[in-house]
């Protein structure tokens, strides 16, 4: 399982936690098996401007993601990945790239759902 | 059509030629069905087919614009067809505007939106926020806003 963590430069685990998934410097890499971390790298994002908010999303779908932890989102970019069938978990509060890939791995992260995007109604989050 | 024809365009590309390829040595003709036209699905009952935002859409070679009556045909093209962009007139249906956008999103979010209105750009921002929609165009919308459109579909690589 590969999981897409938004973060800021340089990257890796010991990064912080990108608030805003499209916006960030780049995405950590975490390939995970049986609940383990078997490999951390860095893939750089893709710039995009208003209206194509789904160019990350295939950028991560055509780099093998299975699952992104995520703080900000908007409803279309969710929609999107949950279409490409990859499942997003909310990880708002997790100050760095670890604590929120350990806090996935340990079942503590809750699905990202359309009630917490951007103008989705819930709680703000930076879109 | 009888001999070796290829449609060559500024922005013919490698999978174009291909199929071209392949049409002309089986059928022995090229159809425009495989230039690979992006749909532009156009949702806006009160525009006249001949204003200059439609005629300057349906006159790019890259673009093929479907006009649809009512919010179940446009969705069921989004189903269907997966258009490059559907242009939404605000008040064009019973449904809020914003309702239908994500029932097109439903259906497949890759799928770009756009819409008329006259709206406030602060009440537009509010409305629209997380809905990845492009810039909004004017009350009617000209020659020129679809010249920019298109050059921001563009930007985000609808042509390529």
């Amino acid at each position: 399982m590969i999981i897409g963590i938004p973060s800021t430069q340089p990257g890796g685990l010991d990064a912080r936690f990108g608030a805003h998934f499209g916006h960030c410097d780049l995405y950590t890499l975490v390939e995970a098996e049986n609940g383990e971390i078997k490999e951390v790298r860095t893939l750089p994002n893709v710039p995009h401007q208003q209206g194509g908010c789904l160019a990350p999303v295939q950028h991560l779908a055509d780099n093998g993601v299975d699952v992104l932890l995520a703080g900000g989102m908007g409803m279309r970019p969710l929609m999107g990945f949950n279409q490409k069938g990859i499942d997003v978990y909310f990880a708002a509060n997790a100050p760095t790239v670890g604590v929120a890939v350990r806090a996935f791995l340990a079942g503590n992260l809750q699905k990202f759902t359309q009630d917490l995007t951007c103008g989705g109604g819930g709680q703000p989050i930076a879109g | 059509m009888a001999g070796p024809y290829f449609q060559v365009t500024a922005k013919t590309n490698a999978e174009t030629v291909w199929k071209s390829v392949v049409l002309q040595a089986v059928f022995g003709y090229t159809t425009s069905y495989f230039t690979m036209k992006k749909n532009i699905v156009l949702f806006t009952p009160s525009l006249n087919p001949a204003s200059g935002f439609i005629t300057t859409l349906s006159d790019d070679e890259d673009v093929r614009v479907t006009t649809v009556a009512t919010a179940e045909e446009m969705l069921r093209l989004v189903r269907e067809e997966s258009p490059a962009l559907v242009v939404l007139e605000e008040g064009a249906d019973a449904r809020k505007a914003f309702d239908l956008v994500i029932d097109i999103l439903s259906i497949n979010a890759m799928v770009n939106t756009i819409m008329i209105t006259a709206m406030d750009p602060e009440s537009w921002h509010e409305k629209s926020e997380g809905l990845g929609m492009l810039e909004p165009l004017p009350v009617p919308p000209s020659a020129t806003d679809a010249r920019k459109l298109l050059a921001t579909l563009g930007r985000l690589g609808v042509f390529t």
